[in-house]
Parts: C-alpha cells; sequence; structure tokens
C-alpha cells in the first residue's frame, strides 16, 4: 500500500510527542515501525532529532558579572533611595503603626479643638 | 509554593535589600539566558534584565503566590520581551538575531556550558560550537516571537508544559501546537547544518 502525503503528515504531526517519549504505546509502537520502513519519514525524524539536540545544546547565557550592582543603582536613583526603605529611629517604622498614630493625632486635634471652644 | 519561597516573598515585600539580592542571585542568568534567546542581542538581554527586575520589585506586592515564583517571575520577562519586541520592529531594527562572535567567543572562554549534550572540545571543536549556536540562535530569530517563546522556554529553559501555560496563559493544547509548528520550522532551517 503506498503512503499519502496525509500518511507521512499524521506521523510527522507525532515526532514532538515521539521526542518526548510521551506518545500512547500502542501510537509510538505504529510511528516507530513506520519510520524503521519509511526512509521518506526516517530523514526528516533524524533532522528533527539534530535541530532539538542542537536546540537544548546551546550555550547558557550568563548575565554580567557587574549585573546585580548595575541594578541595584537603577533602583536606588529611580526611587531616590527610598525604595528599600529609609531607616528612621534606628529601624524602619511601619507604616501601619505610622497611620495609626496619625489617625489618633488628628482625632486627639479634633477633640481638643471641640473642647477649646 | 515552598516555605523558603513564601519566607522570600514575604521579605521581598517588607523591601529587604538583602532578600531582594538574593532573589537576583538566583533568577538573574536565567532571566537573562531567556531574554538573550528571545531578543537576540546581549546589550538589548541587558537592558531589559534590569527593567524585569525592577518590574518584579515594583509590582511584588501583586503576586499572590498562585504560581512558583519563578513561574511569575517568567510571565513578567516574557511580557517585557513582548514589548520591547513590538518597539524594536516599530524602530525597524533588523539586528534581531544575530549573535557577534566576540560575545559568544567570550561566553565560550568564560566557561559557558551547553546545557545538553553535545559538548565541544579542543579549540577548532570550540569555534565549530560557536558557529552551531550562531546558526541555531539564527534560527530561533526568524520563528514569529510566539512560537519563539513557547521554544525557548520548553526546549532551552525545559520548563514543563504547566508553567508556560501559567507563563503564556494559553492552554496546554495550543502551547503544544505551537511549540510542534516551531520545532518543525527549526527542523528545516537547521536541516543543512546539523
Amino acid at each position: 500500500m503506498t503512503e499519502t502525503e496525509t500518511d507521512h503528515a499524521a506521523f510527522e504531526a507525532d515526532f514532538s510527542d515521539l521526542y518526548e517519549k510521551v506518545l500512547p504505546p500502542r501510537r509510538a509502537t505504529e510511528v516507530k515501525t513506520h519510520l524503521e520502513g519509511c526512509e521518506r519519514c526516517r530523514a526528516e525524524y533524524a533532522k528533527f532529532e539534530s535541530a532539538m539536540e542542537s536546540v537544548s545544546g546551546l550555550h547558557r547565557m550568563s548575565a554580567p558579572q557587574d549585573f546585580k550592582v548595575q541594578l541595584e543603582t537603577t533602583i536606588h536613583r529611580r526611587s531616590a533611595g527610598r525604595f528599600f526603605g529609609r531607616r528612621a529611629f534606628g529601624d524602619r517604622v511601619p507604616f501601619e503603626l505610622l497611620a495609626i498614630v496619625t489617625i489618633v493625632a488628628v482625632a486627639a486635634l479634633i477633640v481638643f479643638a471641640r473642647y477649646w471652644r | 509554593m515552598s516555605i523558603r519561597e513564601r519566607l522570600l516573598l514575604r521579605r521581598l515585600r517588607d523591601r529587604d535589600e538583602r532578600a531582594f539580592r538574593e532573589m537576583v542571585e538566583e533568577y538573574q542568568h536565567r532571566v537573562f539566558n531567556l531574554l538573550y534567546r528571545m531578543i537576540g542581542t546581549r546589550e538589548e538581554a541587558e537592558d531589559l534584565a534590569q527593567e524585569v527586575f525592577v518590574t518584579v520589585f515594583k509590582s511584588i506586592d501583586q503576586f499572590r503566590g498562585e504560581s512558583k515564583f519563578s513561574t511569575w517571575l517568567y510571565r513578567v520577562a516574557a511580557n517585557h520581551c513582548k514589548n520591547r519586541i513590538k518597539y524594536l520592529s516599530r524602530r525597524h531594527d533588523r539586528d534581531t538575531g544575530v549573535l557577534d562572535d566576540a560575545t559568544e567567543r567570550a561566553a565560550v572562554a568564560q566557561g559557558g556550558e551547553p546545557i545538553g549534550a553535545g559538548h565541544i572540545k579542543g579549540p577548532d571543536r570550540a569555534l565549530e560550537g560557536v558557529e552551531l549556536d550562531r546558526m541555531v540562535q539564527k534560527a530561533i530569530a526568524e520563528l514569529d516571537e510566539d512560537h519563539r517563546l513557547v521554544v525557548v522556554l520548553r526546549d532551552i529553559e525545559e520548563l514543563s508544559y504547566e508553567e508556560i501555560c501559567s507563563i503564556t496563559g494559553l492552554p496546554e493544547g495550543t502551547v503544544k501546537s505551537r511549540l510542534h509548528r516551531a520545532r518543525l520550522a527549526l527542523k528545516e532551517k537547521l536541516a543543512k547544518y546539523v
């Protein structure tokens, strides 16, 4: 039985799953059997495997050695040094505490102003 | 998320400078590699990597912890990539995929190790490896950005499909379909070199 383009395309559609070894066993057997008997698909799969090995074998590029320093400089510059929280009164004052103190102070002022009248 | 990640996240939200350094130390090379493989030039990748970490730190409070921290970080990086690629194409920047000799030779000289198999030994073989890397990077750069992203995330960064779906916001079927088309395209582009 001669194989049509559709047949070859159907097997090619499974190349990724075959390469990743996630094809169901029956289908994996079908594809491997076909590759053994079809020179064209076997050649295409060999090209596919080589391409995948080349991609996964790419050198891993590293960030420059002074990247962290450059980044910290950028952040400090853009935030005028505020971003990491300036130390105040010997330690960073939590925003929640500042908010509570402010509310209490305003409430006290309002009460005092009413009493003063 | 692991306990370690949760603790790091809490310290980052407290704007702990040491936590920030730890986070950058841990992820800088991965982020840079992703950006480099997407953008194709070292200068742009360095600039973009800075922007990615600045964004991460500024918007750390928006991360709800529904995914791994690294997944969220990659998502930020991928979004920055897309915006930068659009900007570069609007600027008609044609230098989108060619790895310059100096950069790659420097990477090899620094002992940059290939991620997978195919370690090249000896000076002549090292040059062959450099040339092959150049061809592969060129082929990747010729893919459209959606296909390029899934190839970089899966075949270079070796992320799981679940992570890729979380990063891209795409269903698994779409990710696999794009990946397969991208791989077939790379097969054709690299056929004469490998």
